[in-house]
């Protein structure tokens, strides 16, 4: 027997099995049934509730299961007499002040209490007296807490300590009088993940958004994926009378281990919307007419036919979001290609991660999170620059806090904002904003210079580390103290701890990104990676956090003026004519136009007509003024989306849509998971799933798409696109698999392994930071981003209850000295002004940023912050970058 | 964290200083933070323990669990001296409720409240270690013994 195994009887049952498990746990290895309620897996032991409790020969007493120790040759009884009347016992004192509304109460069939009383049969309270009254916590929209029905079992509270890292529950008072309780009888850290009701086994924890819509067994419940965040959590729709009722999760599911954040639970019910476009609409004289889908796939494809003839085929262009599915845009651009005989088709991650693209297919030939998102938490030191995680990409947040607390991760963060993911943070650099690249050749700076690099890494698996040495060179502490105003020692201390730990990776966001440096930047950040060798091995990796449920799939699947599907070049002859042959068709042989320059385009007459899928583009691009110039000189344009959003209002024909929870097909999440997405209902009206409608308008254009399901079409993907070569529905399973597969390996690669980068080398790329000039007249510089309770520019997440519940509109974020020196308090309205436009928004008072800088985010719909923004473009991606912005603050009187 | 200004008593500060500095880990100071606050004013404000959480950098619940956990902290304003009437199962054998029901007929005031002169707060606690010689109550930080109806008259005089 191995020395690492122990060995037990089970009511009469032999079980093996680690050491350091408990009893509870070899019971559950062979289904042998022990009743529990405290108990929770990946919860800390906690042996409260004593249900668990188990006879064990040669024990005095009965002990508890979930917290005792499998010990060699244990001998183990689960029923006797004695345990039975003792658990009886503890569910009637639970029963004390436990009220018996079964009848009415929401978690009536789904109750572990419940169930309890029932296989013990206990029927009431046996001892006859009440204790105290508990208070009833109606206060909130979306928690209702009932603490006389509390069973104190705590899985709650130690599910938002220890799984979320929040903390914001506690047990307060003892005895009789214990309840749960938090600061000021207010949630005051609360994130409204709803973790703590998963988890609560019994009706005190009661989500009101969907209470009393259905009982248990009335609801069908379809897993699939969440329609917000990159991170591509997977959920349960509830689902009654083609009615979404609720979302949930399970304990271990999906790359999300069975968490979620407040949108993906709470922010559902924008499917439900009555403002969801529910048939075409043609637009006649300036007003929009309702018509059946044959005379708008008609219409569509004569107008498109119109312009061509007039004008070629390059007069069209195509642009798409990234909230549908693989399947969606890859048609989308199949058409636009093959149909139309334009490369002009580009996505919404020409607004995010372009740069990452470029530089990592650049230095690493494979554009994706090299690490999956589980590693993170087996990493040793993570480097998190130009996010706010916690907020935008929760999940990974979760994990990067996890690394840290439960695993002992050392966390460097680099951002000049005081956030959430601060508070966890080792060391934690705040560079002025912008000047990040001089931070991170800084760090280089140092690395080299105490000789911390990994040379053998180096010489063996990388290209161009001399000319890379080079460009370093003049980043000495001094003078990137003096760029960024980060304290020599902190660098020197960032550099050493990531440097020197055995595994390490490094995670951004969209700070690193919207930069007219970002392609440099990310860069940068490959070049320290490949300088401490923390790449191309488990537990060692970069990622780019995506913003949106497919942003990765999007970009994937060729929705890119200069890629095909899998990043292969459109000027490459041998891609070409892969995919021609594949689609049975010529194609276009230059690459196409870039998103900012089908904008430029359109306002110069160049291009003519537009088709737009799945994106507000009004509000989502960063400089509003130039798509509204744009979209207006068109002579057609077409919008598909699931509302009639700014940009659809535009549209010459609008198309509705299916919402994530009416179509099927794969998502790709920021950790290149495929994973199905499944239909829970159908779309309201008219409403089509997006690849239906695109082969629809294909087929009216006379290019044939015939395909019966979407299956058919992941099929083509799987057979066409090198990177998803192999993927069909049954390989991915209900969890998904990891891009690329190969013949040996049917789930994916969790994780890169150097000989999977181009020519199984990594290449160093020279960047040099460049300064940009202050202005006088406007001097606060405007960051905009994401909060915890939106998503995107608001198109799903504003049209929901319980989101615009806890936050409904936008606001200003100014530091309090700020504010005092301009007279300003909470809730004034002050103006916004840039060189490029203004809006009016109310001032909010904090101090998360220096002084000199303000917050703007851009969440929401109603709050046009693009007005103001102003772009610079990365050369190398055609970015149009715009995370900061020169203004000044007025106080409107 | 920084950009926490915790609301902290004046005048605590250097003492907090010197509390904190004799732990490894800073959130080790909790309860003795917590004892020295109760000295300077009596009780625990709300504002305060918030001001403590933010100094210590844990999240806000893990002090208030620890205030309303021991009945030896006050979370709400008490009176010049506190009585805690032990009332677990010993005490309670021991005929604790008599005892009990004496102290709240002098006082005219029941467990919770204080007198309206400002003299006494009145509350029940869990065993506090002196079974052996039940029942027992604490006034302030003195233990008084084998308690009876009679001699609770003559102790609550002394105050
Ligand atoms: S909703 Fe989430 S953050 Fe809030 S108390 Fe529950 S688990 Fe904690
Ligand atoms: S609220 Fe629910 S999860 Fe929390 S302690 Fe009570 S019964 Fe357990
Ligand atoms: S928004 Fe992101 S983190 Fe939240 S549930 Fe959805 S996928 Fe998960
Ligand atoms: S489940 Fe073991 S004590 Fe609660
Ligand atoms: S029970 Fe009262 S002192 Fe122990």
């Amino acid at each position: 027997m191995s020395d690492n195994l122990v060995s037990l009887t089970i009511d009469g049952i032999k079980v093996s099995l680690e050491k350091g498990s408990t009893i509870l746990d070899a019971a559950q290895k062979k289904k042998v049934y022990i009743p529990t309620l405290c108990h929770y897996p990946e919860l800390t032991r906690f042996g409260a509730c004593r249900l668990c409790l188990v006879e064990v020969e040669g024990f005095r007493k009965l002990v508890a299961a979930c917290t005792t120790p499998a010990t060699e040759g244990m001998v183990v009884h689960t029923v006797t007499p004695e345990i039975n009347d003792m658990r009886k016992t503890v569910v009637e004192l639970l029963l004390l002040h436990h009220p018996l509304d079964c009848l009415t109460c929401d978690r009536g069939g789904d109750c572990e209490l419940q169930k309890l009383a029932f296989t013990l049969r206990v029927t009431g309270d046996r001892f006859g007296f009440k204790t105290e009254e508990y208070p009833v916590d109606d206060t909130n929209l979306f928690i209702q807490r009932n603490f006389k029905k509390c069973v104190l079992c705590g899985r709650c509270v130690r599910v938002c300590d220890e799984t979320r890292n929040v903390g914001a529950l506690g047990f307060y008072e003892r005895g009789f009088s214990t309840v749960i309780g938090y600061p000021y009888n207010k949630l005051v850290n609360c994130e409204y993940c709803g973790q703590c009701l998963s988890v609560c086994p019994v009706g005190a924890l009661i989500c009101k958004l969907s209470a009393y819509e259905a009982r248990p067994w009335q609801v069908e419940k379809q897993r699939s994926i969440c329609a917000y965040c990159g991170c591509g959590c997977s959920l349960y729709l509830e689902h009654k009378k083609n009615n979404l009722v609720k979302v949930s999760s399970e304990y271990g599911m999906g790359a999300n281990n069975g968490l979620l954040c407040v949108k993906g639970r709470f922010g559902y019910d924008f499917v439900g919307s009555e403002k969801r476009l529910t048939s075409p609409l043609i637009k006649v004289n300036n007003s929009f007419k309702q018509v059946g889908w044959a005379q708008a796939l008609g219409y569509i494809a004569d107008g498109f036919k119109k312009v061509i003839e007039n004008k070629g085929a390059q007069s069209v262009a195509g642009a798409a979001g990234a909230r549908c599915t693989n399947e969606a845009d890859y048609l989308f651009q199949k058409f636009m290609r093959a149909a139309l005989g334009t490369n002009n088709v580009d996505s919404s991650v020409r607004l995010e991660h372009a740069p990452s693209i470029s530089a990592m297919l650049g230095a690493l030939g494979v554009a994706g999170a090299t690490n999956s998102l589980a590693e993170l938490k087996q990493t040793d030191a993570i480097l998190l620059i130009g996010s706010n995680i916690t907020a935008s990409q929760v999940i990974a947040g979760i994990y990067v806090k996890q690394a840290v607390r439960q695993y002992g991760a050392k966390l460097i963060v680099i951002d000049p904002r005081s956030l959430e993911i601060s508070r966890f943070a080792d060391v934690w650099l705040r560079p002025e904003p912008g000047t990040d690249l001089a931070l991170i050749n800084g760090l280089l700076h140092i690395i080299i210079k105490e000789g911390l690099q990994d040379q053998e890494f180096i010489d063996k698996d990388t290209i161009g580390f001399a000319d890379f040495l080079q460009s370093i060179k003049e980043y000495t502490q001094q003078q990137v103290e003096k760029i960024t105003g980060v304290p020599a020692g902190q660098l020197e201390q960032a550099a050493r701890l990531f440097a020197g730990a055995k595994t390490g990776s490094i995670v951004y966001g969209m700070g690193i990104t919207q930069h007219s440096q970002g392609t440099d930047n990310v860069s940068a950040l490959i070049n320290l990676s490949l300088a401490t060798g923390k790449l191309g091995r488990k537990n060692c990796g970069i990622y780019p956090l995506r913003t949106t449920c497919n942003s990765q799939g999007v970009a994937d699947m060729g929705v890119l003026p200069d890629y095909y599907p899998g990043y292969t070049a459109c000027d490459d002859m041998d891609g070409r004519r892969h995919f021609a042959r594949g689609w049975g068709v010529d194609l276009p042989d230059k690459k196409g136009l870039y998103l900012p320059q089908m904008l430029e385009a359109a306002k110069e007459g160049k291009l003519s007509a537009m088709y737009i899928m799945g994106e507000n583009l009004l509000s989502a691009y960063p400089e509003r003024k130039q798509v509204e110039e744009a979209l207006c000189a068109l002579d057609f344009l077409v919008v598909q989306d699931i509302f009639l959003t700014e940009t659809a209002k535009m549209a010459d024909v609008v198309l509705p849509a299916a919402s994530f929870a009416e179509e099927s097909g794969t998502f790709t999440n920021l950790e290149r998971r495929v994973q199905p997405v499944k239909a829970a209902i159908s779309p309201p009206g008219e409403a089509k799933p997006d690849w239906e409608i695109i082969a629809g308008i294909s087929n009216a254009c006379g290019f044939v798409m015939d395909y019966a399901a979407s299956r058919e079409i992941t099929e083509e993907i799987g057979r066409l696109a090198p990177l998803y070569k192999g993927i069909n529905s049954e390989v991915l399973g209900t969890d998904g698999v990891f891009w690329p597969l190969d013949d040996n390996n049917k789930t994916g690669k969790p994780y890169f392994s150097m000989s999977d980068f181009y020519e199984g080398k990594g290449r160093f790329t020279a960047v040099d930071y460049q300064s940009e000039a202050e202005n006088s007249e406007y001097p606060f510089m405007l960051i905009t981003g994401g909060i915890l309770f939106h998503h995107g520019s608001g198109a799903m997440s504003n049209r929901t209850k319980g989101l615009n519940y806890l936050n409904a509109t936008g606001y200003v974020e100014i530091n309090p000295e700020d504010a005092d020196r301009l007279g300003l308090v909470e809730g004034d309205l002050v103006e916004v002004v840039s060189a490029g436009g203004k809006i009016e928004v109310k001032a909010k008072i904090a101090d998360r940023y220096r002084s000199g800088i303000v917050f703007v985010p851009g969440n929401f719909i109603d709050l046009p912050v693009n007005k103001v923004m102003q772009v610079k473009a990365d050369g190398a991606s055609h970015m149009p970058a715009a995370k900061l912005t020169p203004v000044k603050i007025r106080k409107v009187t | 964290m920084a950009n926490i200004a915790p609301k902290l008593p004046d005048g605590l500060k250097k003492e907090f200083e010197q509390i904190v500095a004799q732990y490894e880990f800073k959130r080790g100071a909790l309860l003795p933070l917590l004892h020295k606050v109760q000295e300077h004013s009596g009780y625990l404000e709300q504002d305060i323990l918030v001001g403590i959480a933010g100094y210590l950098n844990i999240p806000q619940v893990d002090v208030f669990e620890i205030a309303t956990f021991y009945t030896l902290f006050n979370t709400r304003p008490v009176g010049n001296n506190v009585i805690l009437v032990c009332d677990s199962i010993s005490c309670y054998l021991k005929d604790e409720e008599k005892v009990f029901a004496q102290i709240k007929r002098i006082l005219q005031i029941g467990s919770g409240e204080t007198t309206s002169d400002g003299k006494f707060t009145l509350f029940t606690t869990s065993c506090i270690g002196a079974c052996d010689r039940a029942p027992a109550m604490m006034v302030n930080d003195k233990t008084f013994f084998k308690l009876t109806p009679e001699k609770i008259t003559d102790i609550l005089k002394e105050y």
